[in-house]
């Protein structure tokens, strides 16, 4: 089971490669649709990608509901 | 050039770079909904771009939508698919050299009909059943089996309702993977890009154990449990001998222990004569793939190895990059599903098959034979011993498949290695200004069929044949019979009339064995790989060349 800490990290490293920006311009605050290059597709490709690298599934209310990372990888760490 | 255009009527964006993955280069994806358009707009990025694979993989939710909601309306359901197959077979005959792939239909299993499905009166099932048989009447479209992937994988795990109502996604990335994974070995069949020979080890492949150890009836091989597995995967590599494909083996073993099971085990579905040229020694495994590829003429690439041992498999992998070397399953119970699966899909791909296909353990079996009568002779000796008679057709379309095929697979001696697809071949057969030319091939060990082909353009107005495409299958290497087929060729060129011929050579890293052909035929070089000769000149050179 993974920490707190190494789910943020994960986390981290799929939305900085989805979205092509780096780790450090995110923190735990960042709104996900703030985000340089977001969009509605790449929204969806970064729940594919975290869904499929971290072997979770949410379901639809919790993806709508996401607004920040701190949100993602609360929902993880409740999953897992 | 390996380019790729995807059109779909729902949003595939996330195919990208799963497609790209899997070596499409520049992978486009039509915009969601933009299917139609794309096919008929002769300004869409489909038609300006230059694709050598186009696949339409079409939702039957979102294509049908409100028609599932009422009872099944067959007229209505057909209307919806015919609008959209029409368009994909008027484009194909604008397009004939381009591979055009269409996904087969698939309907969520659960639909508000329930039971009544199966029977047959009220079946969307049984209408969707209808209209995917309806695709193979379509010409030059090659089905990529959707409904196969569903069967093997299970609708949920390829399908996602979230992401098709926060973004009409209809798949996971499972889905994806499966559909393009399965698009890229249809392509390659397609195109005829397939191994030719199956490699297999001997011990926890063909049977469970060691035959050194357990002796010839104590390996596992029965109709029960794990010997019933053992048994299974004989069954089908035997079957595989049916689409061509030659078997052969490479051991680490006593022959006589191999053979003396093959003798008297009753439970081998194998038997030794399915296989050519086995070797089963105590010899390094890269140093028998050489050996088995050089006694079959074929090249290394050609082959795909199977092994439990991933020793074995790393020093293949290792020395030998261009052999294919699939992982082997750890669990035995998963032994059939991946040798079909994960080999046969994989390297053995066929979208159609040939009489020669079936015979070919045969027709190899008979080069070894010659091979043996071969030692020891001089070239014309050994030639004349033989007994070769050659026969050349001219526009024989019942052939039409073989000459497919040997467009796709020759290399060695393929003079410009054009690959045509089925439906090209055919419009040069009804072409009066193209001649296609057969060989066929027989000597005493037995017909070997088809094994030459050739296409010639005529220019009446210029009085000249220009030679399109000259091959020879590498069967019948090494015995002068492509002058005997120039010799032919030539005639019937001079019949029509035509006073001089061109030709072309284009090298490629495989033709070599073909370069210097024009020239000993008497053509004279005009420019780079380029050729010319008055047609009697090349008549009476080849004349003397064929005797």
């Amino acid at each position: 089971m993974m920490t707190q800490s190494e789910t943020y990290n994960q986390v981290v490293r799929i939305i900085a490669d989805v979205f092509r920006t780096t780790a450090d311009q995110i923190s735990a605050a960042t709104e996900i649709e703030k985000i340089e290059n977001f969009d509605s597709l790449e929204r969806l490709n970064l729940f594919l990608k975290i869904e499929q690298d971290m072997r979770v599934n949410f379901d639809m209310n919790q993806m709508i509901a996401f607004r920040t990372v701190e949100d993602i990888v609360t929902a993880i760490q409740e999953r897992t | 050039m390996n380019k790729l255009a995807l059109l779909s009527n729902i949003n595939m964006a996330p195919a990208q770079n799963v497609l790209s993955t899997e070596g499409w280069d520049e992978p486009y994806i039509c915009e969601y909904g933009q299917h139609l358009r794309d096919l008929l707009d002769p300004g869409s990025s489909l038609n300006t771009g230059q694709y050598h694979t186009v696949w339409v993989h079409l939702d039957a939710q979102e294509l049908f939508k409100d028609l599932l909601f009422t009872l099944p309306d067959a007229e209505q359901l057909k209307e919806r698919w015919q609008e959209v197959t029409q368009a994909i077979q008027a484009w194909q005959v604008e397009h004939p050299s381009v591979n055009v792939i269409v996904s087969n239909l698939v309907l969520p299993p659960s639909l508000f009909t329930n039971f009544l499905e199966p029977r047959g009166d009220f079946s969307f099932s049984n209408i969707e059943q209808q209209l995917n048989q309806s695709l193979s009447e379509l010409k030059g479209v090659h089905v990529l089996d959707a409904q196969r992937l569903f069967r093997l994988y299970g609708y949920q795990s390829l399908c996602d309702e979230k992401y098709w109502y926060l973004g009409r996604i209809r798949y996971t990335n499972l889905g994806f993977e499966c559909l393009c994974r399965e698009l890229k070995r249809l392509d390659r069949a397609v195109a005829g890009k397939v191994y030719k020979v199956l490699v297999c080890d001997l011990d926890n492949v063909l049977w469970g154990g060691i035959v050194g150890e357990n002796g010839v009836n104590g390996v596992e091989l029965s109709e029960d449990g794990v010997g019933k597995v053992y048994r299974d995967v004989q069954k089908t590599i035997r079957a595989l001998k049916q689409l061509g494909v030659l078997l052969t083996i490479n051991s680490k073993n006593n022959e006589d222990d191999v053979r003396e099971i093959f003798a008297k085990n009753r439970m081998m579905a194998l038997a030794w004569e399915d296989f050519v040229v086995p070797h089963i020694n105590w010899n390094n495994k890269a140093e028998n793939m050489q050996a088995i590829a050089g006694q079959l003429n074929l090249g290394t690439d050609s082959l795909v190895f199977i092994d439990d041992s991933p020793q074995e498999r790393m020093l293949i992998r290792e020395t030998m990059p261009e052999v294919a070397v699939p992982d082997f399953p750890r669990d035995v119970a998963q032994l059939q599903r991946w040798l079909v699966e994960d080999v046969i899909y994989e390297y053995f791909g066929r979208v159609e098959l040939t009489e020669s296909d079936q015979l070919k353990t045969e027709q190899y079996d008979r080069k070894i034979k010659r091979d043996i009568q071969a030692e020891g002779l001089d070239l014309k000796s050994y030639i004349k011993s033989l007994q070769i008679t050659v026969d050349v057709i001219e526009d024989d379309v019942s052939e039409l498949k073989r000459y497919h095929q040997l467009t796709a697979k020759t290399n060695q001696f393929n003079l410009t290695t054009r690959r045509y697809q089925l439906q090209e071949l055919e419009e040069f057969l009804n072409e009066p200004d193209v001649g296609v030319f057969a060989l066929r091939y027989a000597d005493k060990f037995g017909d070997e069929g088809i094994v030459g082909l050739a296409i010639v353009r005529y220019d009446g107005g210029a009085e000249r044949a220009h030679i399109d495409t000259f091959l020879l299958s590498c069967r019948v290497l090494g015995r002068d019979v492509e002058h005997a087929f120039m010799d032919k060729i030539l005639k019937a060129i001079r019949r029509r009339g035509m006073t001089s011929v061109t030709a072309e050579f284009v090298p490629t890293p495989k033709n070599r064995p073909a370069s210097g052909f024009y020239e000993k035929c008497g053509f004279t070089a005009k420019g780079e790989h380029q050729y010319r000769a008055p047609i009697d000149d090349l008549v009476s050179n080849n004349y003397r060349l064929a005797s």
